[in-house]
């Protein structure tokens, strides 16, 4: 078994066998000049060939060194040689890290293929939807687009570097229009997607390809799918953040409108009570006390108080019962949907027909939402769609969902114009706070269809 | 008669005010109002006695009313009248110029009499200082 040889033992190997090749070839080439001689060198002589050898063994040392100065210095006055293909490839991740704009960075890429090869032409096109487009080009050739079924796609994802012959069988559009020269494609993949394709191509009479172009164009195609992949994941992370962040802000919006909604309501009420039947009620007992003080001395005048008292006190009721079906109306806690809704329909402000059917029973929240929004839209059919008009409330369950829908046969109006009041937000914010959804169909001269639909769990 | 202006934009306490004083001998009601602003107007125009009035109404309010009705000469008594407690009632109610803070179910003949019979003997009091025996 060899053991493996240390590093720096290699490294003084090397030198070591690079000196005494250099003074073998500088011995040799003294032997030489000796046998043209044909006989030893005089003393004279002697002197100018040490100096001679000594020259040969310093230009020997420095041509490493004072090659790779000189050819920078020609680099420099001259312009840089080919890329090869590996530098064109650093470029890609170089240019990804900068996200510098994807067309751009493809040309660029494009152009150093071009000249690493030697090419006359490179196109990248890149796929998406079914169609094939020329993103870049170099040199430039305009953009175009082909159709590609999804079998086309399929197979030329699966060809691998493909020249004219497969081509004309499977892209013929895409040989169409151009020279015979040599003509060379590689597919960009991901998983079986094919994501674009590489044109490779030479000008008539330029060199055919051969393994090594075959290989740097396969490679470059892997190179640039997987960039292209990067990009297009990207940028659906970026349209879903940008969905998330849009739906976060709607539903900040919607929370605090209903909290606000809340407050509304819970400030209608206390304003409700005060002015009502607590106004009632406080006159009720400054009443009470002067019956009470009145009693004794003055019978006539205290009966007539308490029958006006008995009435007040009829009103103060009534307005209470008033105030408390407002909040939660006692039929739709009791006896559910459709007996409630029958009970709003028979007092709406237009004529309504229900068809309820055989609804059962669902959560409060469903309910009571459920009966608002019909209640709400009714009432805006009231003020909107005039006396003669007509109105249909519908409430089924589908598909694992309770829909309801108010239509009026009324003028209607255009739901894209806004300013129709919080009614209709109002609606799609409580179905909203419960994983429904609101829809409104009218138009102007088509009367109004609002439609709800909240999904159940049975 | 001592006159008396009831201010309430609210009916019932209104009414009840009305039966209360037809119903107290010496006291006259001779005006209702309905707002603050009203109030004053007639508070300047009628010149009553006692005005009665109620804390929370549409525009300048019970309080406001009652600071520049107190603000005049020869100024009415002014009695505040409500249907709140007297712990959610605004901090400046004590300070607008009003004599006593009544809620609206505690109002009765007593009050009116109580109110007038104090107000009189603290002026007449005042008067017996400041007047050289």
């Amino acid at each position: 078994m060899r053991h493996p040889r240390p590093r720096w033992f290699d490294r003084v190997l090397r030198h070591a066998l690079v000196l005494a090749g250099l003074v073998g070839v500088i011995a040799a080439v003294q032997l030489l000049v000796l046998l043209a001689l044909g006989r030893l060198p005089t003393d004279e002589e002697r002197a100018v060939l040490l100096g001679a050898t000594i020259a040969a063994a310093v230009a020997a040392l420095l041509f490493q060194p004072v090659r790779a100065r000189l050819e920078g210095v020609a680099d420099h006055v001259l312009g840089s040689p080919p890329e090869a293909p590996g530098d064109v490839l650093s470029a890609l991740g170089a240019g990804l890290s900068r996200a510098v704009p994807l067309d751009e960075l493809l040309l660029d890429l494009a152009e150093a293929l071009r000249r690493s090869l030697e090419l006359d032409g490179v196109e990248v096109w890149t796929s998406s939807g079914g169609r094939l487009e020329r993103t870049a080009s170099d040199p430039a050739r305009g953009r175009d687009t082909l159709s590609l079924t999804p079998t086309e796609q399929s197979v030329i994802a699966r060809a691998g570097v493909s020249g004219p012959a497969r081509l004309a069988v499977w892209l013929p559009e895409l040989l169409r229009g151009r020279d015979d020269g040599p003509l060379m494609t590689a597919p960009m993949v991901n998983a079986d997607e094919l994501l674009g394709l590489v044109v490779a191509q030479r000008a008539p009479g330029g060199r055919s390809f051969g393994e090594v172009d075959e290989h740097v164009l396969a490679e470059f195609a892997r190179q640039v799918g997987l960039a292209l992949r990067n990009v297009r994941l990207d940028s659906q992370l970026q349209a879903s953040l940008d969905e998330v962040r849009r739906q976060t802000e709607q539903l900040r919006a919607s929370r605090a409108r209903v909290v606000s909604a809340a407050d509304a309501e819970r400030r209608r009420i206390e304003r409700d009570l005060h002015d009502g039947a607590q106004q009632q009620l406080v006159a009720l007992c400054a009443n009470l006390r002067l019956a009470r003080e009145l009693a004794g001395s003055q019978p006539t005048e205290v009966t007539e108080l308490l029958e006006q008292l008995g009435s007040d006190i009829e009103m103060a009721l009534e307005e209470l019962r008033e105030l408390a079906h407002g909040i939660y109306p006692p039929l739709l806690a009791d006896r559910g949907l459709a007996e409630a809704l029958s009970a709003v329909a028979a007092r709406a402000p237009v004529h309504t027909r229900l068809e309820a059917g055989t609804l059962g029973r669902y959560p409060p929240q469903v309910e009571a939402t459920v009966y608002f929004c019909c209640l709400e839209a009714l009432q805006n059919a009231g003020k909107h769609a005039g006396d003669a008009a007509s109105a249909t409330v519908r409430v089924f369950e589908k598909e694992g969902g309770l829909l309801f829908e108010v239509a009026d046969d009324g003028p209607g109006f255009d739901p894209a114009a806004g300013g129709h009041g919080g009614g209709l937000t109002n609606m799609a914010d409580r179905l909203g706070g419960i994983g429904g959804s609101l829809r409104i169909d009218s138009a102007p001269g088509g009367g109004t269809r609002i439609a709800g639909a909240i999904p159940i769990r049975r | 008669m001592v006159g008396v202006i009831v201010v309430d934009d609210q009916a019932p306490f209104r009414r009840a005010a009305k039966a209360i004083l037809a119903a107290t001998p010496g006291f006259d009601l001779v005006a209702e109002a309905v707002s603050g602003e009203h109030a004053v107007a007639l508070a300047r125009s009628l010149k009553p006695d006692i005005v009665l009035m109620d804390i929370k109404m549409p525009g300048i309010g019970g309080i406001e009313a009652s600071r520049r009705i107190t603000a005049a000469a020869a100024a009415p008594l002014v009695v505040l009248v409500s249907s709140y407690r007297e712990r959610d009632l605004p901090a400046d109610a004590r300070a607008c110029g009003a004599v006593a803070y009544v809620a609206k179910e505690g109002f009765g003949r007593g009050v009116l009499e109580n109110v007038w019979t104090r107000s009189r003997a603290n002026a007449s009091a005042r008067q017996g200082t400041e007047a050289p025996p």
